[in-house]
């Protein structure tokens, strides 16, 4: 009688300490992911403000660029606004790289600012942020593909629905961005 | 890429114009150090073998372990200084003007190389060093990227008391191999690790999850980084004191390099980015930039011979092309 009891006492205790594992477990990776996208943001900030001080030093040489210039200040005013939804936020964010690219694509008529120190400079700043983002957006999407295994794999999935976690989706590249490097296009065209 | 037949011509081009003339000294200094060493054993061996006769019927077999150190004292006496005029003579003539073809200011130390400070600096290897060795140190700039790089052989013992109160010493190897150091081309804080991988490639999936617990104990800093590249996993396994920055400086691209880099060298290959510099390090057991062996048959060197040591000289350029180091489009300069 005694020892079926203690026997009963150690499998509770090991079943509870075994789901206090699973618990944290499942908390500590759906925080990785928060902090992952939080850090996606971090760099996405750091791009907006570049975008001031790029339109001022590309001003005085562009003169023919103005409209797209005026464009780039509209789109980030708008993007940093603050109360957009997600996906309003993605295409801001989508129409501000292709602005971005467009504007680096006309540099190439302006001899005289591709020789400008502060330009250079500040592109070199531009390459970092996006290489930033991107490497953000990697640890994000690794975050997620580990969070996401953890909800569906056993025995993470018998208890992830009680505790209200679902699937978080992956950050992709916009139908927009992979046709961009669609090299085929470009050399056919 | 830098065009291989340029190169290979620049190589021809000094074969025949410098090294030749060189290459015929060199081969004169091997026969006449080989000649003093056949001299000096048909006098050795005899000598000792009578000494040992003697010294045997005085001492019993310790009259014999007296010879042979003996012998070797005399051989080294003999030899030594002729040996090393040879090997000083490649180095400083032959190996010094291959360097100077890929890189005119490149400084060649013979007895320099890449410091214990350095070593540990990387954090590749966490065990405490207890006998550092560095020769053949190499130090230059290609385009924007500043290196350096020796031969390094790093070991630590262990001690043991058998029954009988004798203490035996044994040295392991840490490292040994080539040691290389350069400039990285991006801006970083933390410290990244890019360490061969044996479980991920042995057991898979599951060593992963083993990867994953055995970091945990592991005393180096940082936590595992999982990359997206399956070849690159298969290779590497990845640790860092920052998951952004560690696929900041992993780029997808810098993994590809890394991947095809490992693959071409076929040995375990380890790197790690610490203090905005690259620590590469190439295990190999052979000791690299030594003139031909003295009892080698062949006579003077060919041009493929020369070849085969202008790939070991060209380590830091292939380095800094295959890595595309010298990609300086971010706010480093």
């Amino acid at each position: 009688m005694g020892t079926t009891l203690i026997l009963l006492v150690v499998v509770a205790l090991g079943l509870l300490v075994l789901v206090i594992l699973i618990y944290n477990g499942l908390i500590g990776r759906r925080n990785q992911v928060d902090q992952a996208f939080a850090s996606v943001d971090v760099m996405l900030k750091k791009r907006y403000d570049l975008i001031p001080n790029l339109v001022a030093s590309v001003e005085k040489y562009m003169v023919h660029e103005r409209g797209l210039l005026t464009e780039l200040t509209e789109l980030r005013t708008r993007a940093l606004s603050g109360d957009l939804s997600p996906d309003q936020r993605v295409s801001a964010e989508n129409a501000v790289n292709a602005t971005l690219g467009r504007l680096m694509v006309s540099v190439e008529n302006y001899p005289d600012l591709k020789a400008n120190q502060n330009f250079l400079q500040l592109q070199g700043s531009l390459n970092e942020v996006e290489e930033q983002i991107s490497a953000a957006r990697r640890a994000y999407n690794a975050a997620v593909t580990d969070f996401n295994n953890a909800i569906q794999m056993f025995p993470g999935n018998l208890m992830a629905g009680s505790m209200g976690l679902s699937q978080r989706t992956l950050f992709e590249a916009s139908a927009v961005e992979r046709q961009n490097v669609d090299v085929r296009a470009m050399f056919q065209r | 890429m830098q065009p291989p037949t340029n190169e290979a011509r620049d190589l021809t081009g000094l074969y025949t114009n410098e090294l030749q003339p060189i290459l015929g000294l060199l081969e004169q200094k091997r026969l006449q150090t080989r000649n003093r060493a056949l001299i000096s054993l048909l006098v050795l061996v005899p000598v000792g073998g009578f000494l040992a006769l003697l010294l045997m019927s005085w001492f019993g077999p310790f009259g014999l372990l007296i010879t042979v150190i003996l012998g070797a004292f005399a051989w080294f006496w003999i030899n030594g200084s002729t040996q090393q005029t040879y090997r000083d003579f490649f180095k400083s003539e032959v190996i010094v003007r291959l360097a100077r073809l890929i890189d005119p200011s490149m400084v060649f130390q013979q007895d320099g190389g890449i410091t214990i400070e350095e070593f540990r600096q990387s954090g590749l290897y966490r065990t405490d060093v207890d006998r550092y060795k560095a020769e053949d140190y190499f130090q230059g700039q290609i385009g924007a990227t500043v290196f350096r790089f020796s031969e390094v052989h790093a070991e630590y013992k262990t001690t043991s008391t058998d029954s009988d109160g004798r203490t035996s010493t044994e040295w392991h190897t840490i490292f040994r191999g080539l040691f290389f150091i350069a400039d990285f081309n991006k801006h970083f804080q933390g410290q990244t690790f890019v360490l061969p991988d044996f479980a991920e490639s042995t057991f898979g999936r599951i060593g992963q999850q083993l990867q994953e617990w055995g970091s945990k104990i592991d005393t180096r800093q940082g936590e595992l980084v999982k990359l997206e590249d399956p070849a690159f996993e298969r290779l590497f396994v990845v640790r860092s004191t920052d998951q952004v920055e560690a696929r900041y400086i992993l780029s997808t691209s810098l993994m590809q390099r890394l991947t095809a880099f490992r693959q071409q060298r076929n040995a375990p290959v380890a790197v790690s980015f610490v203090d905005s510099q690259i620590f590469l390090t190439i295990s190999s057991s052979k000791n690299h930039f030594e003139p031909p062996s003295i009892w080698r048959a062949q006579a003077s060197m060919l041009q493929e011979d020369v070849e085969h040591y202008f790939q070991d000289v060209r380590l830091a350029e292939q380095i800094v092309t295959d890595l595309n180091l010298n990609l300086r489009i971010w706010s480093k300069t």
